[in-house]
């Protein structure tokens, strides 16, 4: 039951044991040492080793002492959809360009996610986006490609 | 004397229109993030960071240094209106605080929290004004052994006291070094963890680090607490006599406290906060009455965690050690600026340093103005719900990303290093410590190649030079100290929350 409930932190721990274990494979095939100092596979090499030692730590710290009773946690579902929302639209930038997919993905928060009003969504979605492009592409004159055709 | 001197110098460059309209947007934007849920200093920090790519270095961090003080201001009116702590080091205050607004006293409590906050704000000023240009000058003379051992120094106290984890806090540091090691090894030029990917052979970018953790993190984080409150009614701002007599000596005794505490590297303003509240019940004739709405209770935690603010620049700026979560972003915009943050500064940008202490007493005078009479208004914000305010957060987390290099990859590494800091806050692993070490790690191993190089591959060389095995003894007391008050049951108070 007390494993149950920590098993989020455990498998994240996980993971962090697991990318300095890739670190310390990857150094592997580095060179180490170059006349009197370090070369480029020696510091990866401790930090994959201390990562993994420490996510260990970590992960021996929660078995040993696992908190009592059920760790209070807010729900997933709301992060989970902002964050499936957030993967669509930076994969739609490089085929539509930036004004659609951030309008779309703004709407989609105010109006899915939170359930807000949808002319009103639209409309501050909407400002939202020009006010963005507006800075960004003509005070900043950094070259945003607004449409498919800008790339 | 010859700090006065640059000090007035500073004051000349501070009073330009640009760097007055900056730091005035820093500090009302300070005091906004402030006031409003689920951003803090850090993540406003990080999310105007692409704003000012390519900007003038002094203005900009003239900006940040206004968020970063101007939200100790701004946290205290949802401590005393909602009892929820805007930021961490104000929690103290919503104790006392939010007792007195529900006698009809919140006006006087935010009134009481500006003039202490001014108070201890200018007096913090004034230390860094005097304290950090010596310090600088005796670090002048560090080799490359002694900045190894400060960025072990620096590592090792931000990620002790970031959490309520030291071995995540150690974990999250050292997982920022190895993302530095991500890209061509300047050194050598063999490329290093690119995964066969030509795009991440310029390794991972700070902003794209920051912005992730700090930005989409953050906002991944909190967006399931976004919480509506009945906001208290904000009247009688100004404290009469009676209140200022009892808050005097609170306010003054707060202020040396969190400026000393502040100077600590990475004890931050939290703990300040702590201190100052235990010591006013400590000192109080009637500590039985703490808890009830105590006026000194408000005046002593708020000018501590204003004077621990600017305490934190002395470490950062003299040393190149930030002394909190958000100097680190600091310093990492110093570097993304081509700053080498380290006594250096005070010797090859003294402008711009002397200029961002100078902001630091316009500042300080602009929140008063701000706070007295428009303490109402910026109450009015707190109705403000966060379900309006994400969304935007995270477009501009996206365009921002994009425009510092225009690459697409980037927004790509922004999505996975979101999911990485919500998952990082939701777990309590600290994010602070891994943008410090993406940060200093290119310096790390220049200066432990250095070093080595020097001392024919001998690594006593870090342990016979005075400065910097002191430098490690501290780092080693940094990392043992949390773990023994853990085994003694007597966790230091840093780990309400992530240090600020």
């Amino acid at each position: 039951m007390k494993l149950h409930a920590i098993k989020g932190e455990l498998a994240f721990a996980a993971f962090f044991a697991a990318v300095g274990l890739v670190w310390i494979v990857k150094a592997s095939s580095l060179p180490f040492w170059s006349g009197f100092a370090p070369d480029s596979g020696f510091l990866p090499v401790i930090y994959g080793t201390l990562l993994l030692l420490l996510s260990a730590g970590v992960i021996g710290t929660l078995l040993l002492n696992p908190p009592d009773g059920e760790v209070e946690r807010e729900p997933l579902s709301k992060s989970f959809k902002l964050l499936g929302i957030l993967v669509l639209t930076v994969g739609s930038l490089g085929y539509v360009g930036f004004a659609a997919p951030l309008f779309l993905m703004m709407f989609a928060m105010f109006a899915y996610v939170e359930r807000l009003p949808i002319v009103r969504s639209a409309i501050v979605s909407a400002v939202a986006t020009g006010i963005f492009l507006l800075v960004f592409q003509h005070w900043l004159k950094i070259p945003v490609p607004i449409t498919p055709w800008s790339y | 004397m010859e700090s006065l001197v640059d000090l007035a110098g500073g004051f000349a460059t501070a009073i330009s229109p640009t760097n007055l309209l900056m730091c005035f947007l820093g500090v009302f934007l300070g005091q906004l993030v402030g006031v409003l849920p689920g951003i803090g200093p850090s993540a406003a920090i990080a999310l105007l960071l692409p704003l000012t790519f390519g900007a003038d270095p002094t203005a900009s961090l003239i900006m940040f240094a206004g968020i970063y003080y101007g939200a100790q201001y701004g946290g205290t009116i949802t401590s005393v209106l909602l009892s929820v702590p805007g930021e961490s080091t104000t929690v103290m205050t919503s104790i006392e605080g939010y007792q007195m607004a529900k006698k009809g006293q919140a006006g006087t409590a935010l009134g009481i929290a500006a003039i202490g906050s001014f108070f201890a704000g200018t007096v913090g000023s004034l230390g860094l004004t005097l304290l950090a240009p010596p310090l600088a000058e005796a670090a002048l003379s560090f080799g490359p052994p002694e900045y190894f051992s400060l960025v072990v120094l620096g590592l090792m106290a931000l990620a002790a006291v970031s959490g309520a984890s030291v071995l995540k806090g150690i974990a999250a540091g050292i997982a920022g070094l190895l993302l530095a090691t991500i890209g061509i090894d300047p050194q050598t030029g063999v490329s290093r963890f690119d995964f066969g990917a030509v795009w991440l052979l310029d390794g991972i970018e700070f902003i794209v680090l920051t912005v992730a953790l700090f930005g989409i993190g953050e906002v991944l984080a909190s967006c399931s607490q976004a919480t509506e409150a009945p906001v208290a009614e904000v009247k009688n701002v100004l404290p009469n006599r009676e209140q200022m007599r009892r808050s005097a000596m609170p306010i003054v005794r707060g202020s040396f406290v969190g400026f000393l505490i502040g100077v600590l590297p990475a004890t931050g303003a939290t703990i300040a906060s702590f201190v100052a509240y235990i010591m006013e019940k400590k000192i109080s004739k009637t500590p039985e009455k703490f808890g009830t709405g105590m006026i000194e209770g408000v005046a002593g935690p708020e000018a501590s965690n204003n004077a621990a603010a600017a305490g934190a620049m002395v470490p950062m700026l003299a040393l190149g050690i930030p002394g909190s979560g958000t100097t680190a972003i600091i310093l990492g915009a110093l570097i993304m600026f081509g700053l080498r943050p380290g006594p250096e500064l005070f010797t090859q940008n003294s402008t711009l340093v002397w200029a961002v202490i100078a902001s630091m007493y316009i500042g300080n005078v602009m929140l008063l103005i701000m706070n007295l009479p428009l303490a109402g208004v910026f109450a009015q914000l707190l109705k403000v719900p966060y379900k309006w305010l994400y969304p935007p957060i995270i477009t501009l987390c996206i365009v921002g990303v994009f425009s510092q290099a225009n690459s697409l990859e980037d927004c790509w590494l922004l999505a996975g290093f979101g999911a990485l800091g919500w998952a990082m806050k939701r777990y309590d692993w600290p994010a602070a410590p891994m943008i410090l070490g993406l940060v200093l790690g290119p310096i790390f191993e220049s200066s432990l190649r250095q070093s080595l190089t020097m001392a024919h591959g001998s690594f006593d060389i870090f342990f016979t030079r005075p400065i910097s095995v002191t430098l490690l003894v501290c780092a080693v007391l940094f990392v043992s100290l949390p773990v023994l008050a853990q085994i003694f049951g007597k966790r230091p108070p840093a780990s309400v929350g992530e240090c600020a």
